[in-house]
């Protein structure tokens, strides 16, 4: 049985997520990487991708936007732009999300407003994550 | 004397604007709680934020970036001040000013100058007619705040910080505690220095990319965020404080009503009896 630790998974709509869990999964900028119990301290990064964590031996997943995560002594602490629980994506409203946002996308410059643009990106990023977890789940 | 009519005239003015004032609670009431809820569920994030941002800043050599950088002599300080864009909430804005106005003497007593950026049309209002230079305002978007807001006053000011022009960014506004109770809170924003005695713990830390990039893209996110929070809860201040002024001046229209009422009364007395005295005076007249 394996030590636990403190993980808060914090979006500025609120907290998400706040307890001890075994092991994290988090989509890191150089590559996802897994967090158990006495990890170095580390700041990194998160890019758009799927965050799980591990309890009872069952994987729950999240879709998270970009953001940065803090592992520090016997707590991890994730700070992203948005974040969703897997189970809780309806497919089809997914799906249609990412059509509107792709088209977006599309008509945005990205050479005349490089920030809103990545903004963008980072959305459209999400949305396609949202709908591959919900197909595969 | 004022006649039974004016009175009759003065009950239903005062009536008229008993059902605004309630109408205005209400609504601040059920703005107040939406607003509430923004600010609870933005809180935590601020608040973690901070916290990694403190304890980034105490391992990092401020030079690392220029928004961590402490200037020695500081010339002048831009004051953010938040305010509502409508009136009738009691002292929500005038204490605001008032405490501004403190802040600019204070100050100046040390030889600093201090630029305004106000956001709302109140403080704007109140400085702009006094000897006090306004940098940048946002006006009249209290009603509706959005990220995209917080990004734009938080972009103008970290411009205007690490061009040099200013060497201290603070922040004023109506912190939200209770309905009732608003707490003025000034707080510095850049540079974004540790809190004292937040020691540097010299731990082995693992950077990915690196500790510059980091900071890059930690820092605005962090003036971002603090201008966000500071614009929710000024905002469930506002509502708050409109509620409890509203509340207020429903109950005194309630009671001015009353001592209306019963002036009229009174008076409406007087008249019959005076009336039939004529009455009787009269029959006894005819009598005799």
């Amino acid at each position: 049985m394996p030590g636990k630790f403190k993980v808060e998974l914090v979006t500025p709509q609120g907290s998400v997520l706040d307890k001890e869990v075994e092991e994290i999964v988090a989509p890191g900028i150089m590559g996802e990487f897994g967090v158990l119990v006495g990890h170095t301290p580390m700041l990194t990064f998160i890019k758009p991708g799927v965050f799980s964590y591990l309890e009872n031996d069952r994987f729950h997943r999240f879709v998270v936007g970009p953001g940065f995560c803090e592992v520090l002594g016997d707590a991890v602490t994730v700070l992203v732009d948005d974040a969703c629980a897997v189970e809780e994506i309806d497919a089809a409203a997914a799906s249609s999300e990412l059509s509107q946002l792709e088209q977006e996308l599309e008509k945005m410059d990205a050479a005349a407003d490089p920030a809103a643009y990545e903004k963008m990106l980072n959305k459209v990023k999400v949305a396609r994550t949202k709908v591959s977890a919900a197909r595969a789940s | 004397m004022a006649s039974l009519r004016d009175i009759r005239k003065r009950i239903a003015s005062v009536k008229n604007t008993q059902k605004i004032t309630n109408a205005m609670k209400m609504v601040a009431a059920a703005k107040l709680r939406r607003a509430e809820e923004a600010v609870g569920a933005a809180r935590p994030y601020a608040d973690k934020m901070r916290d990694v941002l403190a304890s980034l800043a105490s391992r990092t050599n401020p030079a690392a970036h220029p928004m961590l950088l402490t200037s020695d002599t500081v010339q002048k300080v831009l004051l953010v001040q938040i305010t509502s864009d409508r009136g009738l909430c009691g002292g929500f804005n005038a204490n605001l000013n008032r405490r501004a106005e403190a802040f600019i003497r204070e100050m100046k007593a040390k030889g600093i100058q201090v630029d305004l950026l106000n956001v709302g049309r109140k403080g704007h209002d109140y400085f702009r007619r006094r000897p006090v230079t306004i940098a940048e305002r946002f006006l009249n978007v209290m009603n509706k705040v959005t990220f995209d807001l917080a990004e734009n006053i938080a972009r103008v000011l970290t411009e205007k910080f690490i061009s040099g022009e200013y060497q201290e960014v603070y922040i004023l506004y109506n912190r939200f505690k209770t309905a009732a109770t608003q707490i003025q809170t000034l707080r510095k924003v850049l540079p974004a220095s540790p809190e004292e005695g937040g020691g540097s713990r010299q731990l082995e830390y693992l950077y990915e990319p690196s500790e510059e990039e980091l900071l890059a893209a930690i820092l605005p996110k962090y003036v971002e965020v603090q201008v966000y929070t500071s614009l929710l809860d000024s905002v469930a201040s506002e509502h708050g404080a409109r509620m409890t002024a509203m509340e207020a001046a429903t109950s005194n229209a309630e009671e001015m009503i009353y001592k209306l009422t019963l002036k009229a009364n009174r008076l409406r007395q007087e008249t019959i009896t005076k009336e039939l005295m004529e009455i009787v005076g009269g029959a006894e007249a005819l009598k005799g």
